[in-house]
């Protein structure tokens, strides 16, 4: 399947009101599924990180010293929601960071994976995946198939 | 960057210390290597609000100079280094770059081109990871920071 268009969503929104699985995700943007049956939202990590997401709508101007933008609330909002939909059963946690340009950054350096997914208020989404084990290694827009790998990743106890 | 495309300068020798102030939290447990590692989004390009163009990474050049001089007023901040060396390895370049408000600043930019002969104006994942990675702790965390940023990313 391959990563859809804004057009495309608004287009699949307007004909299926249900909720659907994540099909696209921007720095304005991002449509989650409900969770399937046998993974419920009950990492233990959940609330730690969404505490500290909050957190980051408060950091001042120039927070990293080197003249950082404060950060965008609607990519914090967009950033929880993507969380949300990571914190199914056997999940690791991740870490939330903010970035320069206003941002949030979601991290993972566990299981053999390193993942970063970089939510900006520019609307550039990027994964980056590197499996240690395979040495697979890439950086992709923000799309279905791509948060589907890193998920099933990050699951994968190896 | 004004069109300004960026020279890695020689004066700067391999061994010289190069180093990046860390803000509180901007770190993470790094459960494959068993260490701390700064956040990767610490080592990228930064958009300059007049202009609209984008900003090489802002660095100390460490040489002949006391690390604590590079947190001096940043409390709660850390620091992390490389060598020169290093960095030209990953395809990096540094230079002087003179500031009144900040003791021997410096630049760290992509010596990468996209397409051939036109400088990138970001720093790429694959090489952020690596400069994350690879980022020695010049004032480091404490143990017990250590182990409670372990045990916040662990899984039970």
């Amino acid at each position: 399947m391959n990563a859809l268009t804004e057009r495309d969503i608004v287009l699949k929104l307007d004909r299926d009101p249900r909720p659907v699985a994540i099909e696209y995700l921007s720095g304005s943007s991002i449509t989650v599924s409900d969770q399937l049956p046998e993974s419920a939202i009950s990492p233990t990590w959940l609330g730690r990180v969404k505490t500290r997401l909050k957190g980051l709508k408060s950091l001042p101007p120039d927070w990293d010293s080197y003249g950082a933008a404060p950060i965008d609330p609607g990519v914090v909002d967009l950033a929880e929601k993507l969380v949300e939909w990571f914190a199914v059963d056997g999940m690791p946690s991740p870490d939330v960071f903010a970035t320069a340009e206003g941002g949030v950054q979601i991290e993972w350096h566990i299981r053999r994976a390193n993942i970063e997914i970089a939510i900006s208020p520019d609307e550039k989404t990027p994964i980056y995946f590197h499996d240690l084990n395979t040495g697979e290694e890439w950086t992709k827009p923000g799309s279905s198939i791509a948060l589907q790998i890193v998920r099933r990743r990050l699951l994968t106890n190896v | 960057m004004n069109g300004v495309v960026y020279q890695d300068d020689p004066s700067i020798s391999a061994g010289d210390p190069v180093w990046r102030r860390i803000p509180s939290g901007q770190w993470t447990y790094d459960h494959n290597e068993g260490r701390v590692r700064p956040s990767s989004q610490n080592f990228q390009y930064t958009t300059n609000k007049e202009t609209g163009e984008k900003e090489p990474v802002s660095i100390t050049l460490g040489q002949g100079l006391a690390p604590e001089a590079a947190l001096d007023g940043h409390p709660g901040f850390k620091l992390v280094g490389w060598t020169a060396g290093h960095l030209r390895w990953l395809e990096l370049g540094v230079c002087h770059d003179e500031q009144p408000d900040a003791v021997a600043h410096g630049l760290m930019f992509t010596l990468q081109e996209d397409p051939p002969g036109t400088r990138k104006t970001k720093i790429s994942n694959p090489v952020r990871d690596r400069l994350s990675k690879t980022a020695e702790w010049v004032i480091p965390l404490s143990a017990e920071e250590i182990e409670a940023l372990r045990l916040s990313t662990a899984i039970p």
